[in-house]
């Protein structure tokens, strides 16, 4: 399991951006990370893929410091679906195949490619595999990125704004394939977003920033008119619909 | 819902399609080795195409007999002493300059990259020109540029030109390491460095005898046959060695292509490849120019081409786009030969008429990366 306990963190010469920030991944749980703007919740995420060292406070994977596992282990363990990936001249097939680099020696092997090709299938991108990601439009390479992340078969699931730039459509359909990754397998998943009614529907956690803090953590019953004005300072009003909490901006 | 969809329904065809799915890829990457095969041909029918060429025309087979020595005693001396070399040096440079520009493209993401556009072959003619002026005093008593540079020691030159691209190089990576540089900003540094190297060389010149110059212009318009074999079998070593070493690295460089936070989660050391790609791809490039002198457009322009006939798969990338820089640099050996023979061209701009319009033909089709 992967846990951020009392990370504070800070870019040179500028205010704190995070102080005492804790979030453990538990299996079979969906969390989703909200706040403003610039509150930190890209960064939080990035410490806990060691891609950013912590100031104070520490990052376990399984209970072993996160800067001490080798990379390749982490990367079985932990997967990144990052806002900054590039669709570059490579094809679907190969590009998800990136994905076992974690456990490939010096070559794929035929296992690799069998576990591709079930996961293009499964998320309906078996009509893509060979066509390059620069042809690909936004939802599909999404969906792309996302089989990435699938192929890596990690316990943890670490997302960065995945519905942006989608329409609609496709929005939902990412994070009905994470909440389905998470309920078949088990795993962790955490996806820091803005869409809060997104995050409703298909999250079961929630966590707030507020001036580099947890604001609140827990699950949807947390996600109140008051909280929302606390963290975004916007009037909003929260509904109940098809079983579902809606947020309605006032 | 979503379980059942996937287990009860979905097995047996699923499992159809994904064998499906493999077997697709299967004759994709058939294909993609089948034109790298064509490819390799392609480059051994230009080798013996091309030391058929010259003042003394030689049909295939003789060229071929002529490598194994079982020709006449005039035809084994002007292929085994002079074609061969010659050839086997274009080969070679071509593979150093396009692995290197292939890898400068992919650790710095950066379609502009390469020795050139790095300020790389700005900083081995600086060093050059320091060796021909400064430490030979090569052509003092000459009036003529050939003579310029044949009184420049080819040792202390090619040595000075070596120092002078991985002085560049090195300036690059402590500034890059100083202030963690973007690969955007590293390209645009190297474009500083040109420049500064360019001034450098000119103020070296200013100061120079005119055969001098003309020695160090000379030495810049790139020259393959002036390459000795003890030269000829380092450049091999060197690129064989940096080419071993790009494509262990080659899911590295697909991971890094597809952005530094991707490569980061999927357990690539990015900085620590960034670094010692761009050291080996310099040493390959330094050890090429320091030779040869400058050749322009081949670095930039062979990965560019396979790129948008192969994709950036840099499994199939690295190995067709050295077959297509030896290519490149052969074919526009020949050209060199042949234009306004019997006078020989400079290569470097030989390499810059073939390799600019395909560039401009690219950009105009939409490069991608």
């Amino acid at each position: 399991m992967l846990e951020a306990r009392n990370i504070a963190f800070s870019f040179k010469r500028s205010q704190p951006l995070l102080r005492d920030v804790s979030l453990a991944v538990e299996p079979g749980t969906f969390t989703a990370i909200l706040g403003q703007n610039g509150c930190g919740k890209s960064t939080l995420l990035s410490i806990m893929t060691a891609a950013r060292t912590p100031e104070a406070g520490e990052v376990l994977l399984d209970g072993v410091p996160l800067a001490k596992v080798d990379r390749r282990e982490r990367a079985r363990k932990v997967a990144l679906v990052s806002q900054h990936s590039h669709a570059n001249r490579l094809t679907v097939f190969d590009s998800v195949l990136l994905g076992r680099r974690p456990f490939m020696d010096s070559a794929p092997t035929a296992e690799d490619r069998a576990i591709v090709a079930e996961v293009l299938d499964e998320l309906g991108l078996a009509d893509y595999a060979l066509r390059y990601l620069d042809e690909l439009s936004g939802g599909e390479y999404q969906i792309v990125v996302l089989a990435r992340a699938f192929v890596q078969q990690t316990d943890t699931l670490l997302l960065d704004e995945p519905t942006n730039n989608l329409d609609p459509s496709n929005q939902q359909e990412v994070m009905r394939l994470v909440r389905s990754e998470v309920e078949r397998r088990g795993i962790g998943a955490v996806a820091v977003m803005h869409d809060m009614n997104l995050a409703l529907r298909h999250c079961d956690r929630f966590l707030f920033l507020k001036d580099g803090v947890v604001d609140a953590f827990g699950g949807a019953e947390i996600v109140t008119p008051g909280q929302i004005q606390r963290v975004y300072g916007m009037e909003a009003d929260v509904i109940e619909h098809a079983g579902c909490k809606l947020v309605v901006p006032m | 819902m979503q379980e059942e969809k996937l287990t009860d329904k979905g097995i047996a065809p699923r499992a159809a399609t994904a064998s499906g799915i493999e077997s697709a890829y299967g004759g994709y990457i058939r294909h993609k080795r089948l034109v790298m095969v064509v490819l390799a041909i392609a480059v051994l029918g230009l080798s013996v195409w091309s030391m058929g060429i010259g003042s003394l025309d030689l049909a295939p087979a003789d060229v071929v007999a002529g490598m194994f020595g079982q020709s006449t005693p005039q035809v084994n001396t002007v292929v085994q002493n002079m074609r061969l070399p010659r050839v086997l040096t274009a080969v070679i440079a071509g593979i150093a300059l396009a692995l290197a520009g292939c890898a400068y493209q992919s650790t710095l993401r950066n379609p502009l990259a390469s020795a050139s556009t790095l300020g790389i072959a700005q900083g081995a003619a600086f060093g050059a020109s320091i060796a021909i002026i400064a430490i030979s005093g090569g052509g003092v008593e000459n009036s003529v540029a050939y003579e310029g540079v044949a009184n420049a020691d080819p040792v202390s030159t090619a040595i000075c030109a070596f120092l002078g691209a991985m002085l560049s190089t090195a300036i690059i990576l402590a500034l890059s390491r100083f202030r963690e540089m973007t690969p955007e900003s590293i390209v645009l540094l190297g474009v500083a460095l040109s420049a500064l190297f360019t001034a450098g060389t000119t103020m070296v010149q200013y100061f120079a005898e005119d055969s001098q110059v003309a020695a160090v212009v000379f030495w810049t318009f790139g020259d393959l046959s002036r390459v000795t074999k003890p030269q000829i079998a380092l450049m091999a070593a060197v690129t064989a060695l940096s080419a071993v070493f790009f494509f262990v690295n080659r899911w590295n460089y697909n991971a890094i292509e597809g952005g530094e936070s991707l490569a980061h989660g999927l357990g690539v050391p990015v900085s620590r490849v960034r670094l010692a790609s761009m050291v080996v791809a310099s040493a390959a490039a330094s050890t090429v120019i320091a030779f040869c002198g400058i050749i322009n457009f081949v670095g930039l322009v062979a990965p560019h081409i396979m790129r948008r006939l192969l994709g950036a798969d840099y499994r199939y990338l690295l190995p067709a786009s050295a077959l297509a820089g030896a290519g490149l640099l052969l074919a526009s050996d020949m050209l060199c030969h042949v234009v306004v023979a019997p006078l020989i061209l400079p290569i470097s701009a030989i390499t810059s008429f073939v390799g600019a319009p395909i560039f401009i033909y690219l950009l105009f089709r939409g490069v991608s990366r």
